[in-house]
């Protein structure tokens, strides 16, 4: 049966080729139309909410199905819950206001970079849906596929190493995935996640299993010391698709930690606990420190990222319904406000030519750019009342009964976060120059400013709603995550 | 809703909601948003005095709670936010709006010409409001918020003149420290959640203590919270963030001495303290560790404060210093509060100080404002001198809260700080414990220092020779009292602190229902002469001194120049210690790793160019053996290569349609094999 959840992976495949065509004739229109579908994709998905059910707290849809190959299990199914649903929502928001910022920003073969935004909505999409395991194998391959070109051919000076590194890193770790996959089904006889979920699958297979899916989205994360790609990837990628990458990419793997780790092999989830606080505490505190020390503003935002989604691994060792929710949370606001901060990046070096944290300076000249940095750095650090300071609540109020040593020096790394962003900002904004940093558009010769501006401005609004009413978003994914974990009622 | 609870939602959401809007009033208002500014002070002042008033007749408040958050732990119930009201809270609610609207009203023509009024009023308002939102809080999470609310408007507010780099600097200093503290305050926070099961002020029984004395936690919790105060607070060893504070308009700092920011920590203390003694019964002895510790922080910190004073040069600074040292006798008073049998009515003599201190510190920072604001171009109050001629008003204000600070009859300073005194008496004549001769001790000794101190500061900036600086200020004609929108919060707030000490029976009458009389609670303040014995001590080791070298100018070599006076002027090292260690070191980390960061590149470098070499080695036997064999297939290769080579455009479209070519063709022969 194909229904909506169908539609809305297919819309941008279809899409993406028709675009492609359009674009050899010509690109201003291929253009629009890849705004439009990823706009139509956007009111597709929000309007998923016709669906959400107010008394059960679930979404009533079906799952969607499609038999291919019987006799490997290996069906087209899809399927949808309160997690995959905020996610969705992340991707098709962040997706529509990437490819409306791409106007200012990509200028060469314009039509050829949106057909590869729309492939990577498709795969995207297809992660957070997928209920087949060689299904969400083959969607998390496709993102793969177009981020590399996107990286490689609208980077930066040492895109082709960036974009072949980030290639090489994150197929290794799918590779384990996919072993640990086929393991999986030698043992259970099944691809299909919700049926793995709900077999007993004995401790020794769940661990090897688990060990194989730690390492695949481990990677991905990124876990420190396998991390190296990603300051390389957000450097040299152009800064819409920095945002895709720190925004949604990273997200594909604390969503892999939750549907496939502790969903189908929570006892080999619980066997490498130790591993995971390690590597998140310590990610936690490395990232941050070697963030200090960078000199490329979206090289520092990129450890922080770093630093941030290490608190994911963290939870997911803690693996209660409140840090389980206070992942997602961080999940969703990660998404927003490191998309945010990445966007205003890339907004200063298309108007002041660099993002070497030196040679900057003086932007407080303009005081709308300004202030957004500023109200985006405090909420990077998680500061109330926005949304990144209710995510590391919930984690810490999780963790910290369980962990109690480790997380209270934990709870320190957020104050080395404040450091970093409130230096940065000291160093942009407020730093004396001899020369003033001058500000125009290079890219255009246009004034694009207010417009950019004033797209990236709209991710303000999710910061803080989600700052105000946490409950918002816990009661579409808390029923969602009590399944995750299996807790009855 | 009671009237009360809707007076003080109102309190606490003027300001904020009047903050917000400031920014959009910018276009319309222009230079007239000081009156839009004052208008909401005012407005704010006002519900303060409502609340404060409809309270003073009420027995009990009930609090107000709402669902805030749903509770993860508990399904089904909620987080309760509220708003959780006595006469501690009260009476603050009341002197922060007060002392902050006066506070405003002196911005009007102190900050007049600024070009960046909507950005200062923004944080202004935000500042109050969140100090007023942490007064009445009932939850602790709610409380956080504000609290770090606090500390993101001094942020802003320090680094105000941010064309300067330091200034910016100094803001960014003062964020970071606090918010180490409040990381304590947090964990205290969660620890309490899960022992005790709430979050709300309103739900801590009488079991509070108990809960967290059973699991021996009480020190634990207790100094967590202590983390938290001392950063908010300026306490030993997060002090050092204060002095840097002055950075920011003296407005500015006379909100952060005075009224908001460092009132937070110790007023979170005294918030605390009654559940803490609930313990006292079974847990005495764990409530003495922590209560001693407690105690401790804050009279050694009273004590360097107040050292330190003596030896620093710029007129903010030594208010600064004095600030510190000040909030040292608070905290003091709250840990002997927890030492003594009575502990929640002892309690009364920090909260006594910190209301005195409202005043008169208000004072101190927006007269150094208005004299600053004259003798525009130095700090340094030994390059002042002689203001006393040509700012006679101004001296007069300023000395009456410099008298008070020094504890000096009949100001408020006097009362209050002979209150902490008694105290430590009566804990002495209770358990004559050797501690309490120590902080009895110190404190006298920062007592006597902070007298000689204010002597040396009223002696050089008033009296005196004039400098160079003064003298060109007064070519320029700038050198005058101020005009009355700065005179009036000047004059509200000494008549502040000359009477508000003669209040302090009234308000222990209220908070406590003692049935004590005036004169008995004047006679207990002063402990059978005890009280008359230490100010003559004061007057005749610290007064005397000061009078003699600062205003009759007898030659002191003593002090001057000796190792002592550097290591009090550069405040016991303690500063430059936190920089190398917190500063330098952190940066040093970052710094080493580079290394690993670098190591990893590398080492994905090589793997990756060992992987090449092998391919190349495998080419290269290819080439040698296998290509003899097959060349002749070769030819025909090269053929279809040649054919191929059009696609070799570096064009990556054609890539695509290759790989999507290549994709279906890989589908449909897995599938054939597959089904076959």
């Amino acid at each position: 049966m194909i229904g909506i959840l169908t539609t809305l992976i297919t819309v941008p495949l279809i899409g993406a080729i028709i675009v492609f065509l359009i674009g050899t004739k010509n690109k201003k229109l291929s253009r629009l139309l890849a705004q439009f579908i990823t706009f139509a994709e956007l009111s597709i998905s929000w309007s998923l909410f016709a669906f959400y059910d107010r008394i059960n707290k679930r979404l009533n849809i079906e799952d969607e199905f499609v038999r291919w190959i019987d006799s490997f299990s290996i069906h087209f199914s899809l399927s949808i819950d309160g997690i995959s649903f905020v996610l969705v929502l992340l991707s098709t928001t962040i997706v529509f206001l990437v490819a409306l910022q791409s106007t200012f920003v990509i200028e060469e073969n314009e039509h050829l970079y949106y057909t590869l935004l729309l492939l990577f909505e498709t795969g995207i999409l297809g992660v957070f849906l997928a209920s087949n395991l060689i299904i969400f194998y083959i969607f998390w391959e496709l993102v793969l596929v177009p981020m590399f070109f996107l990286i490689g051919e609208w980077g930066g000076e040492r895109k082709r190493y960036a974009a072949v590194k980030f290639f090489i890193f994150t197929h290794v770790g799918s590779l384990f995935m996919l072993l640990s996959f086929l393991y999986l089904f030698i043992n259970m006889k099944t691809f299909s996640i919700i049926e793995l979920s709900q077999k007993d699958i004995p401790e020794i297979v769940q661990t090897i299993a688990a060990i194989g899916i730690f390492l695949g989205v481990a990677v991905k994360l990124p876990a420190v010391p396998i991390h190296s790609w990603l300051p390389d990837a957000h450097v040299e990628a152009p800064s819409p698709v920095s945002v895709l990458l720190a925004g949604l990419l990273l997200k594909m793997a604390g969503y892999g930690f939750l549907k496939l780790g502790l969903n189908i092999v929570p006892e080999g989830i619980k066997v490498l606990r130790p591993v995971l606080i390690t590597l998140g505490v310590v990610g936690a505190f490395y990232a941050a420190f070697a963030a200090i020390a960078q000199k490329d503003l979206k090289r520092v935002i990129a450890f922080t990222s770093i630093n941030h989604m290490s608190f994911i691994m963290i939870a997911v060792a803690v693996a209660t319904p409140l840090a389980i929710i206070g992942a997602v949370f961080q999940m969703i606001s990660h998404g927003i406000i490191i998309g945010l901060m990445f966007f205003l990046s890339g907004i200063i070096q298309h108007h002041v030519g660099t993002r070497e944290i030196n040679l900057l300076g003086g932007i407080k000249k303009k005081p709308v750019l300004t202030g957004f940095l500023i109200v985006g750095s405090i909420a990077a650090f998680g500061a109330p009342p926005m949304s990144g300071f209710i995510a590391e609540m919930m984690i810490f109020f999780a963790s910290i009964p369980v962990y109690p040593w480790v997380m209270t020096v934990a709870a320190f790394s957020i104050v080395i976060t404040s450091v970093i962003y409130l230096w940065l900002l000291t160093r942009v904004l407020f730093t004396n120059k001899a020369e003033e940093v001058v500000f125009e558009d290079l890219v255009s010769h246009q004034n694009y400013l207010k417009y950019e501006l004033s797209i990236v401005g709209l991710l303000f609004i999710p910061i803080f709603v989600l700052g105000f009413f946490p409950n918002l978003l816990v009661s579409i994914i808390e029923q969602a995550v009590n399944q995750l974990l299996k807790i009855i009622g | 809703m009671e009237a009360i609870i809707i007076t003080v939602l109102l309190t606490v959401l003027v300001p904020l909601v009047g903050s917000l809007i400031s920014p959009l009033l910018n276009k319309i208002l222009k230079e007239k948003i000081h009156f839009y500014a004052i208008a909401i002070a005012v407005i704010t002042a006002a519900l303060g005095i409502t609340s404060f008033s409809i309270g003073l007749r009420m027995e009990e408040i009930e609090p107000w709670t709402f669902n805030w958050i749903k509770d993860l732990l508990n399904p089904g119930e909620f987080i309760q936010g509220g708003i959780f009201l006595d006469k501690f809270s009260l009476l603050m609610l009341m002197l922060v709006s007060v002392i902050a609207m006066l506070i405003v009203i002196f911005s009007h023509d102190y900050m007049h010409g600024d070009d960046a009024l909507p950005r200062y009023y923004f944080w202004i308002l935000f500042f109050i409001g969140s100090m007023l939102g942490l007064i009445v809080s009932d939850n602790l999470i709610q409380l956080f918020i504000f609290w770090e609310g606090v500390g993101l408007a001094s942020y802003g507010l320090i680094g105000f003149w941010n064309r300067e780099n330091e200034n910016v600097k100094s803001g960014t200093k003062a964020f970071l420290v606090t918010r180490a503290g409040d990381m304590g305050l947090l964990a205290a926070i969660i620890l309490i959640y899960f022992n005790v099961g709430t979050l709300s002020f309103s739900e801590f029984t009488s079991d509070f203590g108990n809960i967290l004395g059973e699991s021996k936690l009480i020190v634990l919790v207790g100094v967590l919270i202590l983390v938290g105060i001392a950063g908010k607070s300026a306490q030993f060893p997060l002090q050092f963030w204060l002095p840097e504070a002055m950075a920011g308009p003296s407005t500015v700092s006379a909100l952060i001495h005075a009224a908001t920011m460092v009132k937070a920590g110790i007023y979170l203390g005294g918030r605390f303290l009654p559940y803490f003694l609930t313990a006292a019964p079974l847990y005495a002895e764990q409530l003495e560790v922590l209560f001693l510790i407690i105690a401790a922080v804050g009279v050694f910190t009273a004590f360097l404060a107040a050292s330190i004073g003596m030896a620093a040069r710029e007129f903010k600074k030594i208010l600064a210093f004095s600030t510190i040292s000040q909030l040292g006798y608070m905290l003091l008073a709250i840990g002997v509060a927890g030492l003594l049998h009575n502990g929640e009515d002892a309690l009364f003599a920090s909260i006594f100080h910190m209301t005195s201190h409202m005043f008169f510190k208000a004072l101190l920072f927006l007269g150094a404002g208005a004299i600053l604001h004259s003798v525009t171009t130095t700090k340094d109050i030994f390059e002042m001198g002689g203001l006393r001629k040509y700012m006679p008003k101004t001296t007069l204000l300023f000395s009456a809260g410099a008298l008070s600070l020094a504890g000096i009859p009949p100001f408020a300073g006097f009362f209050s700080k002979e209150t902490i005194f008694s105290k430590i008496i009566e804990y002495i004549e209770e358990t004559s414990s050797v501690w309490g001769w120590i902080f009895l001790s110190l404190a006298v000794i920062a007592a006597i220092m902070t007298l000689f101190y204010t002597m040396r500061m009223i002696g050089v900036v008033f009296f005196g020779e004039s400098g160079e600086h003064v003298k060109e200020a007064e070519k320029h004609g700038h050198l005058h009292d101020p005009s009355w929108f700065m005179m009036g919060p000047l004059l509200v707030l000494a008549i502040g602190s000359t009477i508000w000490g003669f209040f302090g029976g009234l308000i222990e009458h209220w908070f406590y229902h003692g049935d004590q009389t005036y004169g008995e609670w004047i006679g207990h303040i002063f402990r059978n002469g005890w009280g008359w014995l230490i100010l003559a001590i004061i007057v005749i080791v610290g007064g005397i001194p000061g009078y003699l070298i600062y205003f009759r100018k007898v030659n002191n070599t003593f002090f001057a120049n000796s190792f002592l006076q550097k290591f009090l002027y550069n405040r016991w090292y303690w500063n430059s210690l936190m920089l190398t260690v917190f500063v330098d070191g952190t940066t040093k980390v970052g710094d080493l790793l580079q290394y690993p960061e670098k190591a990893l590149d590398h080492g994905t470098n090589s793997l990756a160019s060992g992987v090449l070499a092998t391919a190349n080695a495998f080419e290269v036997l290819d080439r040698k053996i296998v290509d003899g064999a097959v060349n002749k297939i070769a030819y025909g290769f090269q053929w279809m290569g040649m054919k191929l080579r059009r696609f070799e455009t570096g064009f990556i479209s054609q890539y695509l349609w290759i790989g999507a070519f290549g994709f279906v063709i890989l589908l449909i022969g897995v599938t054939l094999a597959i089904i076959l």
